[in-house]
């Protein structure tokens, strides 16, 4: 294992600490949007502050809840249902 | 009149040669040279002392002797015939040596008159100089020696030579009077004048049918033809080279000065269209059956006689021009092809068909010329006989002679069979066990390769002989 | 019919297709079948003449160059299931050949030319769709795109680097030259954008989740050709320049696990950082780029098409484009390399082959790329073929901030559904489903009733026509010999018998020649006379 993969692996081990940071970071972006405003207006909303926030965090949920959740089921098949028939 | 004497040069030539032939047959002939061995060279310079005087023109001797282009391109043909005769001769197996000086006396004095023939213009000349040419071959004809004692079949080929002969001159000689008679004149270019139709002057057109038949007679049409096979069977095999060819120049000659009182229409040229068809066909028939050489091209000789009628009842100069043409293709031809049966019967007997067997190897070259000579009897291209027939055709087609020329064609067909039975028997057969062997020296490929040579460039190029031709022909006929 | 034409537009074509072959050409050249070397050549050159080409002959004969490299491409990795993908997609390739072909040859007959140029998007006639059509094939745009998720993945560890470069991106050239603002593309630029980055949340192939990715990111680009202005229409020229540079980043990457790996099933894969740390690297460099992350390239370019939709009042496109922005950093940016590198445990037991330096050599010229162009934009800009009334500055407080708080609530989002999003060993049916169907269909209808038709065809033609002609072949020989032979042969014996008869005439005797002399010339003179 290289240097920079030992690197790595003490990174891992301080998953804990990495996610708080994160964390603070999504909040200290949320803080700034009150104060930087786009000078137009694209939408309705931009208005208001954190609402790319908003839309990232739903957009991804609504995302992978209904892909993963509702669409799949449906329509994904055996790993090798191309195989078998063809 | 002036007289040129340049102007007989070759008559003179031939004279001279004649008498030296007699001084030398007078003698046992031991201290002098053979005759078989001199006289080739010196009837090939004969053949120069012709061109001496080739275009000569004159009118000699009362005016019944013409020297005019006709007169002088037969006289070279006759020359050079005369001398491959002579060389065919030469080796000659059956000729005992003492008579070998008359019998080449006789030749050369048959050749003479043959000259004299060609020139003539007035009928009692006509007919001395076939009276001439005639007699000395009775002569040679019976001479054939195998055994010994001489061949029963030349001599009857003789006796048969001269009655028919006597007939035919005789009623010739009948028939010169009735023209003499009623027309009152015997020189050609008067003839000419006069009326020909059977309602204006019926006792000349029977005198002159009469006459011409003496002339068929030499000529072999049909129905004076029946000598033809059998002498041709009877005498040796270079006697038969002479007598087919030469004497038909000479007859052919006589014919062409004769045709420019043939007017198309007439009833003596439709005689002449109806026994040249008759000819043809009768003697291509004959032909198929026959089994000796020489017979089978005695027929042919009464077929190619047919064949000239065709130029010389179209009444153009044209016309006469292809039948002098085609006379001198048929002399090549056939002195190849007695050539070739000369060389191939070394032991001088007659060759039959099964005598060619094998002959493209035991002989190639000798079997190869007489392929050349047989196509060009057919009338195949690239031969002179392909050029003579094209130039009859064409000069007789819509001279209202049509189906004439449509006979001619026919009957070619007809003769493709046996002339290329000869080479079928030479090429595809192979030799069996009792065959001659064939004089293969250089002299007898050499005579066979240079005739079969003329045989082929004459025919590829015939334009500088067909000049002299036409040349003659508008003489004749402006 | 001009050749060639080199303008603005196509330079800065030429350009990032010059640039990505040089780099995959060093990430492949370890590759040892000289053959994929050949054929990437003929692929990239082929694409180098669509760039290039003035007149539409022109353009299709190199549109089938490419499909014939990119082929092979897939052939050459040489496994069952790559025979099989390489064939659908030549198979499907042809079929939009020949849609361009189509389209070409009805416009040349119709206007007299084979001149490429702008169509005017109102007066599209059916020449065009058809052209469009064709083009649409290559730029994998909905519901035409199912060729990309089932023919990418199984090409070579070092062909899809190429392949994911240049098809689709001289489909996006020949649609800006061509077809800029019909509004079909940005409808369905759009639909793409969305569709493609769905697919990719539950998919477990991480090639296929790429794959379906280049579909959505294309989108992008159509979208912006669609919508027609000045700067949509950069931001088209300037998102392929990028895209290619971090896209082929990102299969460079994943052609790295592949190769050391032996797969790229996420389920498969896992706890591998520590193993392959700078592959994770060069990956996330590419990852962050296409997510738009400011300082790397995807941020200059998405974001221009994204606020040229919105100035154009387009207000719809421009949320669906922020939608698949979303799903992109959710897809590409973490749940791919998430599932690769960690998920797992560490994984020291999985066999993994050494990776050649030439490979890490090409994935690092690209991420200076992108790193470059991201922090100097003009670096692109400056190529950017189309006048914009005014300058597009990515560099703003507002779009770094806006770019920042989507991309980090979506990793929340992330955070939140792991467990959910964990890809499982499935196939995801496609529109590919239903060209199977038509392709199955179609060899059911040759195979069974076509061969039955041939056969009983040839069986006539053996039955009567070759037998008719054999007793027509009888019939003749039996007239020749019976008929012609007896006639000829008949004739000639006949010749020959009279011949025969006629020669007995000659007797030998001298009287009857004499004789007979006198008589027929007499009869000849007589008849002559007579009748003349």
């Amino acid at each position: 294992m290289s240097l920079f993969g030992m690197l790595l692996s003490e990174l891992r081990a301080r998953r804990g600490v990495i996610g708080v940071l994160f964390f603070l970071g999504l909040a200290g972006l949320v803080g700034a949007n009150v104060f930087i405003r786009p000078h137009e207006v694209e939408f309705v909303y931009d208005a208001y502050a954190g609402f790319w926030g908003v839309f990232g965090l739903v957009g991804g949920l609504a995302m992978v809840i209904v892909m993963k959740k509702i669409v799949q089921p449906m329509i994904s098949r055996g790993d090798d249902y191309y195989e078998r028939n063809s | 009149m002036v007289f040129n004497p340049i102007q007989i040069v070759p008559e003179l030539y031939q004279l001279l040669l004649i008498l030296a032939l007699f001084f030398q047959s007078l003698g046992d002939g031991s201290d002098t040279p053979p005759a078989e061995r001199w006289l080739p060279f010196f009837a090939g310079f004969g053949i120069f002392v012709c061109i001496v005087s080739w275009g000569a023109e004159g009118l000699l001797f009362g005016g019944a002797y013409k020297i005019d282009a006709l007169s002088q391109f037969i006289k070279l043909a006759i020359s050079a015939g005369f001398y491959v005769t002579v060389l065919n001769a030469s080796r000659q197996p059956s000729l005992e040596e003492r008579k070998r000086p008359d019998y080449f006396m006789f030749l050369a004095l048959s050749a003479w008159g043959l000259m004299i023939l060609s020139s003539a213009v007035e009928l009692i000349t006509i007919y001395l100089a076939l009276e001439i040419s005639s007699y000395s071959l009775y002569a040679v004809i019976p001479l054939r020696n195998t055994g010994g004692l001489g061949d029963k079949r030349a001599a009857e080929a003789g006796i048969k030579y001269i009655l028919f002969g006597a007939v035919a001159t005789a009623l010739a000689l009948y028939g010169f009077s009735y023209i003499l008679a009623s027309q009152h004149t015997s020189y050609i270019s008067q003839l000419a004048l006069r009326t020909w139709t059977w309602e204006g002057a019926p006792m000349a057109v029977v005198g002159l049918s009469l006459f011409l038949g003496g002339m068929f007679y030499k000529l072999a049409l049909f129905p004076f033809h029946f000598w033809c096979p059998d002498v041709y069977q009877g005498a040796s095999n270079e006697t038969a080279g002479f007598v087919a060819t030469l004497p038909k120049l000479g007859a052919v000659v006589v014919l062409v000065r004769l045709a420019t009182l043939l007017k198309p229409g007439l009833e003596i040229t439709t005689l002449l269209a109806v026994l040249g068809a008759a000819s043809m066909t009768y003697g291509n028939l004959c032909a198929l059956a026959q089994k000796d050489l020489k017979r089978l091209l005695g027929f042919s000789s009464v077929a190619h006689a047919g064949y000239i009628m065709v130029g010389l009842v179209s009444g153009t100069a044209m016309g006469l021009s292809a039948a002098v043409f085609y006379a001198l293709a048929y002399l090549v031809m056939n002195l190849l092809c007695f050539w070739v049966i000369s060389r191939v019967a070394s032991d001088g007997r007659n060759l039959q068909l099964d005598d060619l067997n094998g002959l493209y190897k035991r002989a190639p070259a000798l079997a190869f010329a007489l392929g050349v000579g047989a196509f060009a009897l057919v009338g195949l291209p690239p031969t002179i006989g392909f050029m003579g027939k094209f130039f009859l055709i064409t000069s007789a087609w819509d001279h209202g002679y049509n189906w004439l020329v449509i006979t001619l064609v026919v009957n070619s067909a007809i003769a493709i069979y046996y002339y290329l039975g000869l080479v079928r028997h030479a090429y595809t057969h192979e030799a069996g066990e009792d065959v001659p062997t064939p004089d293969n020296s250089a002299f007898s490929i050499c005579g066979a390769t240079l005739l079969a040579a003329l045989v082929l460039v004459l025919g590829m190029v015939p334009g500088r002989v067909f000049d002299f031709a036409i040349m003659a022909g508008k003489q004749l006929l402006p | 019919m001009q050749f060639g034409r080199v303008d603005k537009l196509s330079l800065v074509f030429a350009q990032v297709f010059a640039v990505m072959s040089l780099i995959g050409m060093v990430y492949a050249m370890h590759v040892e079948d000289k053959l994929q070397h050949i054929m990437a050549c003929v692929y990239v050159g082929g694409a180098f003449g669509c760039t290039f080409a003035a007149d539409f002959l022109t353009l299709f004969i190199f549109w089938e160059f490419m499909s014939i490299g990119s082929t092979f491409l897939i052939w050459l990795a040489r496994n069952p299931i790559s025979t099989k993908a390489g064939f659908r997609y030549f198979m499907y390739h042809t079929i939009g050949g020949l849609f361009l072909l189509i389209g070409l040859l009805l416009r040349y007959k119709a206007v007299g030319n084979f001149s490429f140029d702008a169509v005017a998007p109102a007066q599209m006639m059916t020449y065009d769709w058809m052209i469009l059509l064709g083009f649409c094939v290559n730029a994998a745009v909905v519901p035409m795109h199912a060729w990309l998720p089932d023919a990418y993945p199984e090409g070579t560890v070092t062909g899809s680097v190429f392949m994911c470069a240049f098809t689709t991106k001289t489909a996006v050239y020949v649609l800006l030259r061509g077809f800029h603002g019909v509004e079909a593309l940005a409808i369905a630029g759009t639909v793409m954008c969305v569709y493609g980055v769905l697919y990719a949340c539950i998919e477990n192939n991480a090639r296929r989740i790429l794959s379906y990715h280049i579909v959505s990111q294309v989108g992008y680009m159509v979208a912006g050709i669609g919508i027609g202005t000045a700067m949509t229409m950069n931001g088209a020229v300037a998102h392929a320049y990028a895209h290619i540079l971090y896209k082929g980043l990102l299969f460079m990457g994943t052609g790295c696990l592949l190769y050391a790996a032996g797969t790229t099933k996420l389920d498969k894969l896992g706890g591998l950082v520590h193993r392959i740390p700078w592959v994770m690297v060069l990956y996330m460099v590419a990852a962050l780029s296409i997510s738009g992350m400011p300082l790397f390239n995807g941020f200059i370019s998405k974001t221009m098409t994204i606020t040229g939709a919105a100035e154009a009042h387009r207000t719809w496109l421009a949320i669906c484009m922020e939608i698949a922005a979303v799903g992109t950093f959710v897809s590409v940016g973490i749940k791919l390399p998430y599932f690769a590198f960690w998920a797992k445990p560490a994984n020291d037991t999985m066999e993994l082959k050494p990776i050649p330096v030439n490979m890490y050599v090409g994935m690092a010229m690209g991420a200076v790329l992108c790193i470059a162009q991201g922090l100097y934009p003009d670096m692109l800009y400056r190529y950017l073929p189309f006048e914009m009334e005014h300058a597009y500055h990515p560099w703003t407080a507002w779009h770094v901030l806006q770019s920042l708080l989507l991309l980090g609530f979506s990793g929340l989002a992330f955070y939140l559904t792991r467990d959910i999003i964990t890809p499982h060993a499935k196939t995801n049916l496609d529109f590919d489903f239903f060209y199977r169907l038509i392709g199955r269909g179609v060899l059911a209808l040759v195979s069974k009733p076509l061969a039955w038709i041939d056969d009983r065809w040839t069986e006539a033609y053996r039955v009567a026509g070759l037998g008719g002609l054999l007793t027509l072949a009888r019939g003749t020989v039996w007239f020749d010999t019976k008929g012609i032979d007896t006639v000829v042969d008949g004739s000639a014996y006949t010749v020959q018998n009279v011949g025969v008869l006629s020669a007995k005439v000659q007797t030998g005797r001298i009287q009857d020649y004499l004789g007979l002399a006198a008589t027929l010339a007499l009869c000849v003179f007589a008849v002559v006379w007579y009748f003349a």
